[in-house]
């Protein structure tokens, strides 16, 4: 019971500490989701409730009641919108990533995504403090919260990069491309145009598929027309293999 | 233990700590009594339903954005509904001869079957009165924003005015000097000038103006400031 979990906290600190190799190691022997899944749950939880709590504080009023409803159910929402939008940004990257060349399964995807969400535990204990402070000098670990943030939100992105490149196989160009780029743009397109964004979309997705199928099914047309590598070694008569190679008897040149 | 599974025992252990912290924190909170718990719940109800009840029509299939002017009959213009999600209304006298009460709209007007309903999502709503018109049935609602100007209002007649947020800045002019206006804030100061007595009650003024039978106004304020003034007859 506890070589799980202790692999689990490794592979949770490896991750924050030293990203290309944990991660390599995690593509080598296996792809763990439910630790940090839970992990991000839990952060997306703890950060909408406490900063509920952490504001409503912040105002002088006997606010507890609504603190006692508000944080919790602001929480919820928090944890179960993110894990949501998790799956689809795994879903997405995987796409993306496929369709730049990468190789591996969506799992890869959802574990990175849920990865890269652990820097976001970094300002929790500055709005943790701003709760347990309250009124205005909790506005100051507030302030100090939201600049962790800021500080994890680019740690994550980093993360996030890193694993797609190891766990797909694709280089950091690439990675970024499809962790965030594209991500990002197919983001603005449903942003601005709505439904038709996402038609437009799918389309393009549609498009990208079929002639990234194109370009491998011609790769494959393509392929047997060149000469296999030792495909002429039938061919080489026996008197050419009796002939002694330059350098075999450590009498070459040199 | 190595420094990896440390580090990772940190984050674990301020996940668990951050969620205890979270639900710990109702009882950080100062205790309510009963009374502010009732107080409280009035406000907030106050606030929610006057800030998203005329907000909520915003955005549909009826709603168009621009700028309007529109006359009305004296006598239909008697009673009126000005409805503004967030924006303003003011009401002013008009010299004009024509007799015709003027509405100027400019914002995101959500389109009502009569012409003396006035419904904008955002936006400013600018009424100008004709010399002689009274209000008898006058109702405003804004979720945020200012009611302001001259209000006429006739000798048995209504107003009311519900504001969610803002300020209220009215010079009621009654036709006959003889009226109750009551002034209610959640949060604010309510004041009101010229009126012959007045009674301070929790949160709430009620003014009274000769023997109170006449008229009546009613402002209702979920937070900010009202401020009424008698400038006639």
């Amino acid at each position: 019971m506890a070589g799980p979990f202790r692999s689990g906290l490794y592979r949770v600190g490896g991750v924050l500490l030293h990203p290309r190799q944990t991660f390599e190691v995690m593509a080598h022997e296996d792809v763990s989701i439910g630790l940090p899944l839970l992990l991000a749950a839990g952060i997306s939880f703890a950060e909408g409730a406490l900063f509920v709590a952490a504001v409503l504080r912040i105002i002088p009023l006997p606010l507890a009641p609504v603190i006692s409803i508000a944080s919790p159910l602001v929480g919820i929402g928090a944890a179960v919108s993110n894990v949501v939008l998790m799956v689809i940004a795994a879903l997405l990257i995987h796409l993306d990533a496929r369709l730049l060349g990468g190789t591996g399964d969506v799992t890869r995807a959802l574990s990175v995504v849920a990865y890269s969400v652990l820097p976001s535990a970094l300002p929790l204990g500055a709005f943790s403090l701003a709760v347990l402070v309250g009124g205005l000098g909790a506005i100051g670990w507030l302030a100090l919260g939201g600049v962790l943030w800021l500080v994890a939100a680019v740690w994550g992105v980093a993360l996030l990069v890193i694993g797609v490149s190891v766990f797909y196989n694709v280089d950091m160009g690439s990675a970024f491309l499809a962790a965030l780029l594209i991500p990002l743009v197919d983001l603005l397109v449903v942003i601005f145009l709505g439904k038709y964004g996402l038609v437009l979309l799918m389309a393009a997705y549609a498009l990208a598929y079929y002639f990234s199928r194109q370009s491998r099914a011609g790769g494959v047309a393509w392929a047997p027309a060149r000469e296999p590598v030792g495909a002429d070694v039938g061919e080489i008569a026996p008197e050419e293999l009796d002939e002694e190679r330059p350098g075999e008897d450590g009498g070459g040149e040199r | 233990m190595r420094v990896e599974e440390a580090v990772g025992l940190l984050i674990v252990g301020l996940v668990i700590f951050s969620v205890g912290a979270s639900l710990a924190a109702p009882a950080l909170a100062p205790k309510p009594t009963q009374q502010e718990v009732e107080e409280l719940g009035v406000l907030l109800s106050q606030i929610v339903k006057d800030v998203l009840g005329p907000a909520r029509v915003c955005g549909g299939a009826s709603s168009a954005g621009g700028q309007w002017r529109i006359e009305l009959d004296p006598q239909e213009a008697r009673a009126m509904l000005i409805r503004v999600g967030v924006g303003s209304v003011e009401l002013n006298p008009s010299d004009s001869s024509e007799g015709a009460v003027v509405v100027e709209m400019e914002g995101v007007r959500e389109w009502a079957p009569s012409e003396n309903v006035i419904s904008l999502c955002f936006g400013e709503v600018r009424v100008y009165l004709p010399p002689g018109f009274a209000f008898d049935n006058l109702t405003i609602e804004v979720g945020t924003g200012e009611v302001r100007g001259t209000l006429p209002i006739s000798p048995g007649g209504s107003a009311e005015v519900d504001l969610g947020t803002g300020d209220v800045r009215l010079d009621l002019s009654p036709q006959s000097p003889s009226g109750v206006a009551t002034l209610s804030v959640g949060t604010g100061s309510a004041k009101a000038y010229g009126f012959d007595s007045t009674s301070e009650g929790p949160r709430e003024v009620r003014a009274t103006l000769g023997s109170g039978s006449g008229f009546t106004l009613e402002v209702d304020l979920g937070m900010g400031d009202a401020e009424v003034r008698v400038s006639g007859p």
